[in-house]
């Protein structure tokens, strides 16, 4: 095959050394000439993907979006009981349920705290990285990046234990503490994983250890790219690094910081992963976030596949709704082409 | 909006100080980033720390503890490997599934992605966007769906491992696809052409010419994917039902489900779950960032 698009089905194609061909087995060569004659080659390569991704991704998809219109539970499982469409029952059931609101409430509110949090961090220390020499900042930006490579688990275990109420380094330090910063012995025990507040006290500490190396590993690289006369000549003519960030090298890396905000916001709005080890599996149902709540809904006995694959769907189109605005608002502003 | 303020004035108190350099000693600017510079990598060297100390540490000094043991007990590290752990069984279910996960991925993206990198055909842009939307499907939204396929096709009763193999093919497709197309999109045609006129086949070309050119995307690709998988956590929880098939990332939170946790072997474990993540990132690292953001900014 050559390799312009116009010629590729053309056969047999001159530079094809044909003595190869007459080799193989009549059936192979048929089949050959007939994919060819009907330009089937970039289907036949795509196929493998495009399956795979059909059923390991969209079908499970198309599924939740059926299943969230079904009463589907134990009964219908076992096949003891007929599937039934129910409408919006699902959601309906969702909505008046407290704990929907209390964990939505989670979800929000932590993703409000994590993602600003993890972006200006982040951007401080990309902007430190970026004075650092080479060999300091190349230690500094592996160290950093190693946490963000670290498996979620290995990160979640960890900060459960330097919290631990009874051998934890945090209750160790702060009974140490002078009373002026309030230290002492009523740390003792202290349980960081009883009730929520504390609870993702810590989870947002391990967020932020764990993902905004990311952003400032990124941040460098947008910083590399910046020629730096512009920051140069701002600074000649008197600006300070408040107004050199806010006036040139937001404005120039703000596509940059648009793709962080929203990778964020994705991965902050269903974080699973650490709050299920930190708050300790599916016990403390004042804990739950979204994720949490939707997976109880499935996996907890009896399973409501129904109400649990509704609210999967309302947590994809939430995230939909963001990305679609995200990139809408990109394309206005001419980011992406 | 407080944060930005109060930490943009600590950064514009140095740089107005630099003005004034001192000579003989580096200036307090220079000392401030230094400071700053050893703080952001202690924050990230303690918890380690306490993740290799709290491995050797005598179980009777778990509780009643100093910041440093007493006593090191570096026998945890070899009675860890005990059946009593299952440290060994999934390590071994860790590498199958990631390995496994990997080998499939690159099956069946390499000719997807060098396909539509080289090629304009009808259909082209409508598979891009597929693998491009199919990224807003987050695996907590998933798991439901996957878990339901997976019981209906009876994949789970013969071996949650290739089950798993299977999701994390799935989760790690698109973003390879998306990656390895653009990467050999940035290889010139020109050089596959040359070699085609030297007389080598397309296949040719391909395998001596533009694979060997593309190699760092695909190892960069495929790294990846290995340590996403290995790290992969809420379809493992799911899927996986008997504790000879816990992968690391399993087994390491069943130990805090255990009325008295077992620290010290639990940090083994997570010292051994960690360790092949860094050795592979470590081979990609200045890659990584490149890479992800490849696909997303133009």
């Amino acid at each position: 095959m050559l390799s312009t698009a116009k010629r590729a089905g053309a056969a047999p194609p001159p530079a094809t050394p044909n003595g190869q061909w007459s080799q193989l087995p009549l059936p192979v060569r048929y089949l050959k000439n007939w994919v060819r004659r009907h330009r089937l080659a970039p289907y036949l390569l795509l196929l493998p993907s495009a399956v795979a991704i059909g059923l390991l991704l969209v079908w499970p998809a198309i599924q939740l979006g059926i299943y969230s219109f079904q009463d589907y539970g134990l009964p219908q499982v076992t096949g003891a009981a007929g599937t039934q469409w129910t409408g919006f029952g699902n959601f309906s059931t969702i909505l008046s349920d407290p704990e929907f609101w209390s964990s939505l409430k989670l979800s929000v509110a932590f993703s409000a705290i994590v993602v600003p949090l993890t972006l200006v961090v982040g951007t401080l220390v990309g902007l430190l990285l970026n004075r650092l020499g080479r060999r300091m900042a190349a230690f500094v930006s592996t160290a950093a990046l190693l946490a963000w490579a670290t498996p979620a688990v290995s990160a979640s275990v960890l900060f459960v234990w330097v919290f631990d109420p009874d051998g934890g380094l945090v209750d160790w330090v702060l009974r140490r503490l002078p009373g002026w910063l309030d230290g002492g012995a009523h740390w003792n025990g202290f349980s960081w994983t009883n009730a929520a507040l504390p609870a993702y006290t810590v989870i947002t500490l391990l967020v932020v250890w764990q993902s905004f190396p990311f952003i400032a590993v990124s941040v460098l690289a947008g910083l590399k790219t910046m020629p730096p006369e512009l920051a140069e000549s701002a600074r000649v003519d008197g600006a300070g690094p408040w107004q050199i960030f806010w006036r040139i090298t937001y404005p120039v890396l703000k596509p940059i910081f648009m793709v962080l905000l929203l990778l964020s916001v994705i991965w902050d709005f269903g974080v699973f992963t650490q709050v299920y080890v930190v708050i300790g599996g599916l016990g403390n149902r004042d804990e739950f976030n979204l994720g949490i709540y939707a997976y109880d809904h499935a996996f907890t006995m009896p399973p409501t596949y129904g109400l649990a694959s509704a609210l999967a769907l309302i947590l994809t189109v939430v995230l939909l709704i963001i990305t679609v605005g995200y990139v809408r608002a990109s394309v206005r502003q001419g980011a992406i082409d | 909006m407080a944060v930005r303020t109060a930490a943009a004035r600590n950064v514009a108190a140095p740089a107005a100080a630099a003005k004034r350099p001192s000579r003989g000693l580096p200036s307090l600017k220079t000392a401030v980033i230094a400071a700053a510079a050893y703080v952001v990598a202690v924050i990230f060297v303690l918890p380690y720390l306490e993740m290799l100390i709290t491995a050797v540490r005598p179980s009777r000094e778990l509780y009643d503890r100093d910041y440093l043991p007493h006593h090191f007990a570096w026998s945890n590290l070899t009675n860890m490997w005990g059946s009593a752990f299952g440290i060994l069984s999934s390590l071994r279910v860790s590498i199958e599934i990631a390995g496994g996960a990997t080998v499939l991925v690159l099956l069946v993206a390499l000719p997807a992605a060098y396909y539509t990198s080289r090629r304009r055909f009808r259909g082209r842009a409508a598979f891009l966007l597929l693998v491009l939307a199919t990224q807003i499907l987050q695996p907590t939204a998933l798991i439901v769906g996957i878990y339901k396929e997976f019981l209906s096709f009876g994949l789970l009763n013969i071996n949650p491992v290739w089950s798993l193999i299977l999701v994390n093919a799935g989760f790690n497709l698109a973003f390879t696809v998306w990656i390895l197309n653009a990467y050999i999109g940035s290889i010139p045609v020109e050089l596959e052409e040359a070699a085609m006129v030297d007389g080598n086949s397309r296949l040719g070309a391909l395998f001596r010419v533009t694979l060997p050119l593309a190699m760092p995307g695909v190892v960069t690709a495929l790294i990846f994917t290995f340590i996403s998988a290995w790290n992969e956590f809420i379809a493992a929880l799911t899927l996986t039902t008997s504790t000879s098939d816990y992968p690391l990332t399993v087994r390491l939170d069943s130990f805090i489900g255990q009325y008295t946790v077992d620290w010290q072997h639990l940090f083994g474990a997570s010292v051994v779950a960690t360790i092949p993540v860094f050795i592979l990132f470590a081979l990609i690292e200045g890659r990584v960032v490149g890479g992800l953001t490849a696909g997303s900014i133009k």
